[in-house]
């Protein structure tokens, strides 16, 4: 479905091939052309982006119908039961808020890292973690058995005179993710600033140049404006990227104070902050792919980028198979019968091995694929890997929770666990709602940043 | 996945409905019940909509409003009562509990006493006196009822419940002799003749025996569930415990010696089960009597048999005069009276074991049996049939064809608590007065006359036996009150009449009624003959034994509409909302059969689709099904619900029959129907944790310290908490738990705890806060069992407390673990690091679909938990801090044993002791420092305030007996 | 080409952000503001009654104690509303046909009770017991305000949690000897620091703040 990898010099035989001969930019296009090229999503109406957006809006009505449902009734509606309390809720809770963790990571850890071949795809990331939060964030209020009292875990001064318990991670929890969510939105809308002026200036019509116009609270590109813009977007990144690190530590945290076999576990921040970072590469790609595609972006997004994110996937994807190894291991050499049996026997070979069994060939077997180049810059290689890891990593925390809980410690409570339909209902229902927002940023907003893509133009004729 | 099964079961035709929730249900009345809910929770104030206040405009005397008063009454079941002391909140009933003085109750109440509150507010109870359903008055019924009785009462027929009600038995003596062609039937599906008929056999008159297990060192049981079922179970059970009771390693015990084709709570309190059909106890009687050395008696012992049979032989032998031999109500009348023999032979009667005369009415005249009644109705010579109580037409066998004949009377009178079975098939229907709401007198089984007194003004305008009864003399104009008095002032005649009627209410009951022994010396001769008689039935190759059996939950039906019992888990098995075929493994394998697969068991010409449960334990060869289930009348919570083993069941065998068939339903596509059963335990073995620790009492001996490794305090990083006055702590004796779940039924009475119906069950969510854990041990084919009470274990270092994020569940400084459900918001995280799992989540706002009078039935001192909220034991910290609050207005500390939990106050066997470790000499305190005290999942270091005695047994050393490890072990697979 | 915005559009952005930025501090301060005042907890609200029972006159001019009439308040969780009955123990004489009592009489001859309105309500998972708080010397008005001074009685404090807890945290503030509990406007003939600390030991009078102390 994909255009095939435009041509580009085979690498020096008889020698180790070292990376990245591939230009971050393909030709040197003017100021102009990169602006009509870039900008012009922004007016061209599709029919397929109809198309889409209908398919996206049926999964959001969808949505929101499961909710009002839950709320009504109670949440005895899905299938959560005792012991297994906690299930599809904070699963997808996990899962989204893993996938936001890329677009930080992109825009802020390779911002100050000054990797060049961020700068055409990491607007794109950034709205993927503002659009993946909001799905997060949906879970741990649903889930609330009285969601009505949510507000109850943030510190106020009630009439009650009761403070949130600050020994639980949950307080901390909430903290982090709307934090996360703050900071994510600001730094995507600093850097929005200079397009959204441009697309002012380009835009046909007088209406849609004031909207544009007032979102872009006068930006002139004037010299005071760049070296402003230059220190706030700095400080922004430096902001962020220890957030990237902090909210899937905080989240992991959520299982890691229980002392329930399987949860309570010392590795399990940087295991998250890994497995988050990895599944939000993956869904990254599962984005850029077809925008690349569809929009023809071949020359700013060429296969540099590709081949990038690739590498990044099977090195992380080599820290969740160290994870997952260790995991197991300690549970072994705690000598602790419960964590053994988690571990040994309710995992592997328990009523959910199957999915078990999966979840370590997508994520552990899928990325090896990169080793070789050819699948590193094979479009359809790349978006498929990806489709499987990111389905790997939502298995994974099906695994985390459920295996868990339903055989822990008395085995008079055993009980397994078994999805309703409001379970699948919100799980699609928030992909739907996802896809619904992508769409609505792919149609109005400029999803590649001109003007940083200008500006590393301008680097690349320097050198 | 249940949505699947439903089809099924309708296909199979036994779709339980019960009080099951649907989502669609709640979602159109949702906020009406939300609201609903919140009101009732409103415990605090007067009992009255929020707003208002209405006082009394004539306040009684003796009623404070806001506290509780407690009266006595008593209960019959059988026809034999049980003396019990009501609490009463604001004039409703809400907790029933035992009465100490009472011989039949000690204090303890059985789950069928306590449960009896729901049904006095039972919603669909029988309302209006009804003729044909049209509705008629009181006096209407009088006229009919005397125009309808013949001149000198030939074809009139009274059919009772038994009773030994000295008022009834009055009345019967005036009715007869106004009408002295009168012919009155008693009937009970489960009152059995044969103890008398096997006293009549040796001792040549009906005699009631009478066991006194406190005298016995050596208990052998035959089929017999002694401990858990009948009506001197309580008295039995606390008998039982405190000789079992071990002080220190070493301490002297009884021993119990039980032979059962089901599992019962006897048999898991049992040191040496033996699994046998209930038709083979008669061969095992013969082959003891032949080892103990009875009179003249010889039979071969069988070889699975053997050792069981030699060892308890031999024990009895041993303790000759200090052992008994009970054999249950469903053998037949030569196995009784060859136990009685036994008995007398090893020189026990006069110690334990004694006779009386009967105690109810017309006990062992066959003629007031139900069988004339059903012949006379076959042959259409009953002209006018009064039905009082009971409901024979759903519960007799089902070869009298009740149904089919009763129409055909010219007159048919029913009084009864709902509109069932048997009012469908009669004219008149009285409402029955619920015995909260009846005057009445009653005997227990030992004699003693109890008294049973209202504590609240008839509901529905019910009446009582002896009201109709009076009718028929012309009395109808008395209420039950006076017939009472009067007839006590016959019978108590004198000026100190009105001093013992007000003491007999005070206490429930008249001391020193007991009857007599009957100084009778059996016919020892009479015993080779009997021997003869005590074969093993042979069964045709590929038929079963089925056997009928007392359901532990529902009793005969009686309770099949009361949802707590509904929901009460079978001790055993686990199931709830139901019955089932349950059978050993080694048939379910010959028969290629699991759990849950639908069978056609047929029996004669009669059959039922049932579900199959294995149960390991169960005798092979054999199915035994519960009655009670599967009824058809008009009572919404039981309709439908099981399997009525009733049509089954035939006058000729009517507790055990052979050659019972059963044939694997199959679908359309061949497969296997299912049903899913709700069971609350899915996992029946201990996967080697040292959860129910157990010893023998020569291993408590020699290894006192046994479970050293579950004991004392645990590092941690936490720092200490600060406890300050009294610190509240229990101890579980597990060498004295039967099982027999007198305690959940306690706890959900006591705490309002809500029923959630059957498809919530089967998706784990009951709401038990005092759940019975039922370990299977052993292996497969020779199971044994251990049961553990499992509630909050109130951890000083508690695994829920810091992962709670709005600080919902805390510590008290007396060492609770608090739970404030109008702070929580259902994170849930609680219950996911609760390692007992005891916490109970409010998936749905179970309380929506209560009715106004099931409301009257909660507990004003417990908040009603709403939708969405945590929940779990509290230690009935109602009850503490209304103790705290009384003894600080007196200025004086909580005396020892002053605060009582609910689970304590009932347990027939004192299983269970609540107090402060703070008083030194609390017997809680003593407990504790026994060698065998031990936290259960020690290592995690939770520190729990619930303590457990490990289980001691005291089995014979020349039987073999497991070995922890093979305890732990426990069966493959389960 | 003409500018998108007038001159004014700076000014009204500079004001736009600042509303924004007041908006999210403000809008939750109103808030906690508003749950604390009386239209929230319903305190200061005058009750009309179906009597036009009036303390003034009951308390003050006929020196009626407030125990004659709330009877339970020493021994029950209640306070108690007095029955008809205690009403007609005094107005078969006095006042016999006053129609403002039409309704008791009513009540009193049809045995059927008299509608009072709540007035002070706590919530229906709190468990208050006067019983224990008056048995400890915590004065009638402490709570409940100089209903003396009432025309219609109406809740004189807020009764949130918070307000519980003022008292449960620190007791002694609030003690006064038990046979003063019913007096009105009570002063302490002493220091009241030190008569209080004395009361508090007198009375063995404890700060209960665990959460069972009152939600069951």
């Amino acid at each position: 479905m994909f255009g095939a990898a435009s041509p580009r010099p085979a690498p020096p035989r008889g020698k180790v091939y070292l990376g990245d001969p591939d230009p971050v930019m393909i030709g040197r296009p003017g100021d102009a052309a990169l602006t009509d090229q870039l900008l012009s999503p922004v007016w061209t109406h599709s029919r397929v982006w109809w198309l889409f957006f209908a398919v996206a809006s049926a999964g959001t009505l969808m949505l929101f119908i499961c909710m009002g449902y839950t709320v009504l009734l109670g949440i005895g509606t899905w299938g959560t039961t005792i012991p297994v309390a906690w299930a599809y809720a904070i699963i997808n809770f996990v899962w989204w808020i893993g996938i936001g963790h890329a677009g930080t990571f992109i825009s802020a850890f390779l911002l100050l890292l000054e990797q060049h071949w961020r700068a055409s795809v990491n607007r794109v990331a950034e709205a993927m973690t503002l659009f993946a939060v909001m799905q997060a964030g949906l879970f741990p209020l649903l889930h609330l058995g009285r969601p009505w009292f949510f507000y109850w875990l943030a510190p106020y001064p009630s009439t009650m005179r009761v403070w949130p318990q600050f020994r639980s991670a949950l307080p901390w929890d909430m903290a982090a993710v709307l934090t996360y969510f703050t900071v994510s939105l600001l730094f995507w809308y600093v850097g929005l600033l200079p397009d959204l002026a441009s697309v002012r200036d380009r835009a046909p019509g007088r209406l849609r140049r004031r909207v544009y116009g007032v979102f872009a609270l006068g930006w002139r590109g004037s010299v005071r404006h760049w070296s402003h813009y230059r220190i706030a977007y700095g400080l922004l990144a430096g902001l962020a990227t220890p957030l990237v690190v902090s909210v899937h530590s905080i989240v992991s945290l959520d299982f890691a104070i229980a002392q329930l076999p399987g949860w309570h576990s010392t590795i399990f921040p940087p295991y998250f902050v890994v497995g988050a970072i990895y599944s939000g590469f993956a869904m990254v790609l599962m984005l850029i792919l077809p925008i690349r595609w569809w929009y023809d972006l071949k020359n700013v997004i060429t296969d540099r980028h590709l081949d990038a994110m690739a590498k990044v996937l099977l090195t992380t994807g080599w820290m969740m198979a160290y994870s997952y190894a260790i995991e197991t291991f300690i549970a072994w050499y705690s000598g602790r019968e419960f964590e053994r049996y988690v571990a040994l026997v309710s995992r592997p070979f328990g009523a959910y091995a199957v999915i078990y069994w999966l979840m370590l060939a997508f994520n552990v077997l899928t990325p090896q694929l990169f080793w070789s180049r050819r699948m590193r810059t094979s479009p359809v290689a790349l978006f498929l890997g990806s489709l499987l890891i990111v389905i790997g990593m939502w298995l994974e925390r099906f695994v985390v929770v459920v295996t868990a809980l339903y055989r822990d410690f008395l085995p008079s409570s055993w009980h397994f666990y078994m999805p309703s339909w409001v379970d699948w209902g919100i799980l699609f229902g928030t992909l739907g709602f996802f896809c619904f927002l992508f769409l609505l940023f792919l149609r109005y907003v400029p999803f590649i940043p001109l003007s940083e893509v200008k500006e590393l133009r301008a680097k690349l004729t320097e050198e | 996945m249940s949505e699947r099964f439903r089809v099924l079961l309708d296909q199979a035709g036994e779709f339980p409905r019960g009080v099951s929730e649907p989502p669609e249900l709640s979602r159109r009345e949702f906020l009406k019940l939300l609201g609903a809910s919140m009101a009732l929770a409103s415990a605090g104030c007067i009992e009255k909509p929020a707003e208002k206040i209405l006082p009394y405009t004539f306040q009684p005397p003796e009623l404070l409003p806001g506290v509780a008063e407690h009266y006595a009454t008593s209960m019959v079941i059988n026809g034999y009562a049980t003396g019990l002391v009501v609490t009463s909140h604001a004039g409703r009933p809400v907790k029933v509990e035992g009465n100490p003085e009472h011989p039949a109750s000690l204090g303890a109440a059985g789950v069928y006493e306590q449960a009896s509150v729901l049904q006095l507010y039972d919603p669909q109870r029988a309302k209006a006196i009804t003729q044909k359903s049209v509705a008629r008055t009181w006096a209407d019924f009088a006229l009919a009822l005397t125009g309808a009785v013949p001149a000198g009462g030939a074809g009139l027929h009274v059919l009772m419940e038994p009773t030994g009600s000295p008022l009834i038995a009055a009345q019967i003596a005036r009715v007869r002799a106004a009408f002295p062609a009168a012919r009155f039937h008693f009937y009970a599906p489960l009152a059995s003749d044969a103890p008398l008929e096997g006293a009549r056999l040796i001792f040549g008159q009906p005699l009631l025996p009478q066991y006194d297990l406190s005298a016995a060192d050596i208990i052998v049981a035959l089929d017999s569930d002694l401990l858990a079922s009948g009506p001197f179970q309580l008295r039995h059970a606390r008998e039982f415990a405190n000789r079992r009771r071990v002080r220190e390693p070493g301490g002297a015990m009884n021993r119990l010696y039980v032979a059962e084709a089901a599992f019962t709570p006897t048999g898991t309190a049992a040191d040496h089960r033996l699994r046998v059909r209930t038709r083979e106890i008669g061969s095992l009687l013969a082959a003891l009597l032949a080892e103990a050395g009875g009179p003249g008696a010889s039979a071969a012992v069988p070889e699975g048999w053997a050792g069981w049979v030699r060892a308890a032989a031999a024990d009895l032998r041993a303790h000759a005069g200090r052992a008994l031999v009970v054999t249950g109500e469903r053998q037949p009348s030569e196995v009784h009276a060859a136990a009685y023999l036994l008995n007398a032979a090893l020189g026990n009667l006069g110690r334990t074991l004694t006779f009386t005369e009967p105690v109810l009415v017309d006990d062992g005249v066959p003629a007031s049996r139900l069988a004339p009644l059903a012949a006379a109705l076959g042959s259409g010579q009953v002209q006018a049939l009064l039905v009082l109580g009971g409901n024979p037409v759903y519960t007799a066998p089902a070869d009298y064809d009740l149904a089919g004949t009763l129409p055909k009377v010219p007159f048919t009178a029913y009084l009864g608590l709902h509109q069932n079975e048997t009012a469908g098939a009669c004219q008149w229907l009285v409402p029955q007065a619920h015995y909260l709401e009846a005057w009445g007198d009653a005997r227990a089984r030992d004699g003693t006359v109890s008294l049973a007194q209202p504590l609240i003004a008839p509901l529905y305008d019910g009446k009582t036996p002896a009201e109709v009864l009076a009718t028929l003399v012309g009395e109808g104009n008395l209420s039950a009150h006076q017939l009472l008095r009067e007839e006590w002032m016959r019978a108590h005649p004198g000026a100190g009449f009105e001093a013992l009627w007000e003491a007999a209410l005070q206490r429930g009951f008249l001391p020193g009624t007991a009857l007599p022994p009957v100084a009778a010396a059996p016919n020892a001769a009479a015993l080779p003959a009997l021997v003869g008689r005590l074969k093993s039935p042979t069964d045709a190759d590929g038929t079963l034994e089925i056997t009928f059996r007392e359901d532990p939950s529902v009793h005969d039906g009686t309770f099949a509409n009361v949802a707590w019992l509904q929901e009460l888990p079978d001790p055993l098995s686990k199931q709830t909302w139901g019955n089932a075929a349950l059978m050993g493994p080694a048939t379910a394998r010959k028969l290629e059969l699991n759990s849950g697969e639908m069978v056609l068991l047929a029996l004669g010409r009669r059959a039922v689709h049932v579900p199959v449960l294995v149960l390991p334990g169960h005798a092979e060869d054999a199915i035994t099904l519960t009655l009670g289930y599967g009824r058809r009348g008009g009572e919404e919570v039981a309709r439908g619900v099981g399997v009525n083993a009733y049509w089954l069941r035939t006058s000729e065998a009517p507790y055990a029959a052979g050659g019972a068939r059963v044939r694997r339903l199959t679908g359309p596509g061949g497969e296997p129907l299912r049903q899913v059963l709700a069971i609350t335990q899915m996992h029946g073995s201990m996967h080697e944790r040292p959860l129910v620790l157990t010893a023998t009492r020569e291993e408590y001996l020699a290894r006192p310290d046994f479970a050293k490794s579950q004991q004392g305090r645990s590092l941690s990083i936490y720092r200490p908490f600060t406890y300050t006055g009294q610190q509240w702590a229990m101890s579980i004796d597990l060498s004295l738990c039967t099982g027999c779940s007198a305690c959940v039924v306690a706890c959900q009475a006591e705490n309002n705890v809500p029923v959630v119906g059957r498809e919530q069950v089967i998706k784990g969510r009951e709401m038990h806060w005092l759940r019975i854990d039922r370990y299977f041990t052993g292996s497969e084919d020779d199971a044994g069992a251990v049961v553990q009470p499992m509630l909050c274990q109130h951890c000083e270092k508690a695994p829920c407390e810091y992962v709670c994020p709005v600080n919902a569940t805390v510590h008290s400084p007396d060492g609770l673990n608090e739970m404030v459900y109008n702070r929580c918001v259902g994170t849930r995280f609680c219950s996911n690091n609760c390692p007992y799992k005891v916490r109970r989540f409010n998936w749905f706002d179970f309380n929506a679909h209560k009715s106004e009078t099931e409301q009257m039935a909660m507990n004003p001192d417990v908040t009603v938990r709403e939708r969405g909220v945590m929940e779990k034991c509290t230690y009935c910290v109602q009850r503490i801090r209304r103790a705290e609050i009384t003894a600080r207005k007196e200025n004086r500390a909580i005396r020892p044993g002053e605060v009582v939990t609910a689970c304590q106050q009932t347990c027939p066997t004192r299983a269970i002791t609540f107090g402060s470790l703070g008083d030194a000499d609390s017997e809680v305190v003593r407990q504790r420092v026994e060698p065998r005290s031990y936290s259960v999942l020690h290592e995690l270091g939770t520190e729990p305030r619930t303590q457990y005695l490990a289980r001691i047994t005291n089995p014979n050393p020349t039987l073999p007996v497991r070995t922890r490890r093979e305890v732990e072990r426990g069966p493959e697979g389960l | 080409m003409a500018s998108l915005f007038s001159r004014s559009a700076n000014t009204k952005t500079r004001i736009a952000l600042i509303a924004l930025f007041v908006i999210i501090v403000g809008v939750p301060t109103l808030l906690m503001l508003w749950m604390r005042t009386p239209y929230i907890t319903g305190a200061m609200n005058p009750i009309t009654q179906p009597v036009n029972f009036d303390h003034r006159h009951h308390a003050v001019d006929d020196g009626i104690n407030c125990v004659y009439c709330h009877s339970t308040v020493e021994r029950s969780p209640y306070a108690g509303v007095p029955a008809t009955e205690v009403c007609m123990g005094c107005h078969n004489q006095i006042w016999a046909n006053s129609p403002q009592l039409e309704p008791v009489r009513r009540s009193y001859l049809e045995n059927r009770p008299i509608p009072w309105q709540r007035v002070n309500r706590v919530p229906d998972f709190v468990y208050f017991d006067h019983s224990i708080h008056v048995n400890k010397g915590v004065g009638c008005e402490t709570c409940h305000g100089r209903v003396d001074q009432m025309a219609r009685v109406y809740q004189a404090e807020p009764l949130t949690m918070g307000w519980c807890l003022n008292c449960h945290r620190h007791p002694e503030a609030y003690l006064r000897p038990v046979d003063e509990v019913t007096t009105m406007g009570w002063r302490p003939d002493r220091p009241q620091s030190e008569l209080r600390r004395e009361l508090r030991k007198l009375y063995n009078v404890q700060s209960l703040t665990y959460c069972t102390t009152c939600h069951r």
